[in-house]
């Protein structure tokens, strides 16, 4: 049921991107092929654990890589316009992660979820948002957030990767020794994808109707 | 120390939670910077406006107060000396041709000294342009006109003369301001003798104008309807201060500084 809900945000938010996100730039075509990666992924997750009974961790983990890619990437190019040597830094952090990740594939196994890089992940993505937020309050631009695309898409990013710190945290205790907590863990993170996509989704509205205002202004 | 299974739950939907609500707190702080930045920016906007719509006030009001001054002019100066001339070459009897030479001579003196005027009129008219040249050289021509009519005596420190640069539209409102203020000594002061003192000390310009006429109580209130108002109003709008010091019967002395250009 809890995937089922997972599945159907994603889906949501999916076809909301198709919908409401217009324009012919490299985020509007990263951000509906990797929602449409999400719904494959998260589907053949579920359909793998329902068919052959075994873990679908591995998916998850191949998954994560373009997790990472694509979050940066967003960040990279909502930063750009205020800084413009932000580059290495978006390279910096996605090489980071893949270090970590590596590292964590060859000590622990690839069939084990990655927490390490994921929170790694996480503190440098929630790190990127706060620097984007930073540049946004400096620059002398006046932005309106009814209508600003960057504004909403970072704030579900920030709320996501800071509001999973506690799950990462206590995801490898719970799975060794306190199975009791996995149940409040799983509806956890189903509240963030409910936020993440939820926000996504109402960002993609945004960039629709500043889109809808730029054409009724000329 | 030991944990119950609850307890633990409880630990993480608390934490969680906490996580959840710094971005909530974080994105109304930002939020309501970013609407302020905006009010602020609005706020410049109109004070922009408004500074553009006095600006193009004092400079109507410059343009009238050069028709006023030539009006005058014409009807006082030029028009007199025309007249004159009308007569003396009226009154001439072709068969006198010793006083007929005289009269004419008398008449081109007298149409050269209306050229002499109109030229100085015609500068006049072209404020604008004076302008142009330096408030110096502006503030000079108004100077010269006042003291023109004989009416009063002047001493003028005008260092404003020696600059090489100008500031268009703080010049218009200063030649405006002291336009005005020579108005209201012409109008109020019942005064003899004018002083000016313009000097430029590191970029800050000091106007200071003295005359010795009746004076005023500066506390006392209504003293803004002797035009000490819009005075007020120019000085605030080249960010400058104003102070004016009044003694009843020994006259008034107008104090003006501000950045320049």
């Amino acid at each position: 049921m809890i995937s089922s809900a997972n599945i159907l945000f994603e889906f949501i938010c999916f076809v909301m991107a198709l919908c409401f996100l217009k324009g012919n730039d490299k985020f509007t075509l990263f951000t509906k092929l990797y929602l449409g990666l999400v719904c494959i992924t998260e589907t053949s997750g579920f359909l793998w654990m329902m068919c052959t009974n075994k873990s679908n961790i591995w998916i998850f983990n191949i998954y994560i890589l373009f997790e990472a890619l694509y979050i940066s990437f967003g960040l990279y190019h909502f930063i750009k316009p205020f800084k413009k040597n932000v580059k290495p830094l978006y390279i910096a952090t996605y090489l980071i992660f893949i270090a970590v990740y590596l590292y964590g594939s060859f000590t622990r196994g690839f069939f084990k979820f990655q927490t390490t890089a994921i929170m790694v992940a996480s503190v440098l993505i929630v790190f990127l948002c706060l620097y984007y937020y930073h540049n946004l309050m400096k620059s002398d631009k006046i932005i309106s957030i009814r209508n600003n695309l960057g504004f909403w898409w970072v704030a579900a990013v920030l709320f996501f990767y800071f509001g999973s710190t506690v799950y990462n945290l206590f995801m490898n205790v719970i799975f060794s020794n306190k199975p009791f907590a996995y149940e409040i863990l799983v509806y956890i993170m189903l509240t963030l994808n409910a936020i993440l996509y939820g926000i996504w989704s109402y960002s993609f509205i945004c960039s629709s109707r500043h889109q809808k205002l730029l054409t009724s202004s000329y | 120390m030991q944990f119950s299974p609850s307890e633990i739950v409880n630990i993480i939907i608390l934490a969680t939670c906490v996580f959840l609500i710094a971005p909530v707190f974080l994105l109304i702080y930002i939020k309501e910077y970013l609407r302020k930045k905006r009010a602020h920016e609005e706020e410049k906007v109109i004070l922009n406006q408004k500074f553009e719509a006095e600006v193009l006030k004092t400079q109507i009001e410059v343009q009238e107060q050069t028709m006023q001054t030539i009006a005058a002019d014409l009807h006082d100066n030029i028009g007199q000396l025309l007249s004159l001339t009308a007569l003396n070459l009226n009154s001439i009897n072709i068969e006198h041709t010793e006083k007929a030479k005289q009269k004419i001579d008398n008449s081109i003196e007298l149409v050269n000294n209306s050229i002499r005027e109109l030229r100085a009129l015609a500068k006049l008219m072209q404020a604008e342009n004076i302008l142009m040249m330096g408030l110096g050289t502006a503030l000079q021509q108004e100077f010269d006109h006042v003291e023109k009519t004989g009416r009063y005596q002047l001493t003028i420190n005008n260092q404003l003369l020696e600059l090489n640069f100008v500031s268009p539209q703080k010049d218009l409102i200063l030649l405006r301001l002291v336009q005005e203020i020579f108005n209201n000594i012409i109008k109020h002061s019942n005064a003899n003798h004018i002083t000016v003192d313009i000097q430029l000390r590191e970029k800050y310009l000091d106007i200071t104008i003295t005359d010795d006429g009746i004076g005023f109580d500066v506390n006392k209130a209504g003293y803004n309807g002797l035009g000490l108002s819009s005075v007020r109003k120019r000085v605030e709008m080249v960010q400058g201060s104003l102070n004016i010091n009044s003694v009843i019967n020994k006259g008034t002395s107008i104090h003006i500084k501000l950045l320049y250009p």
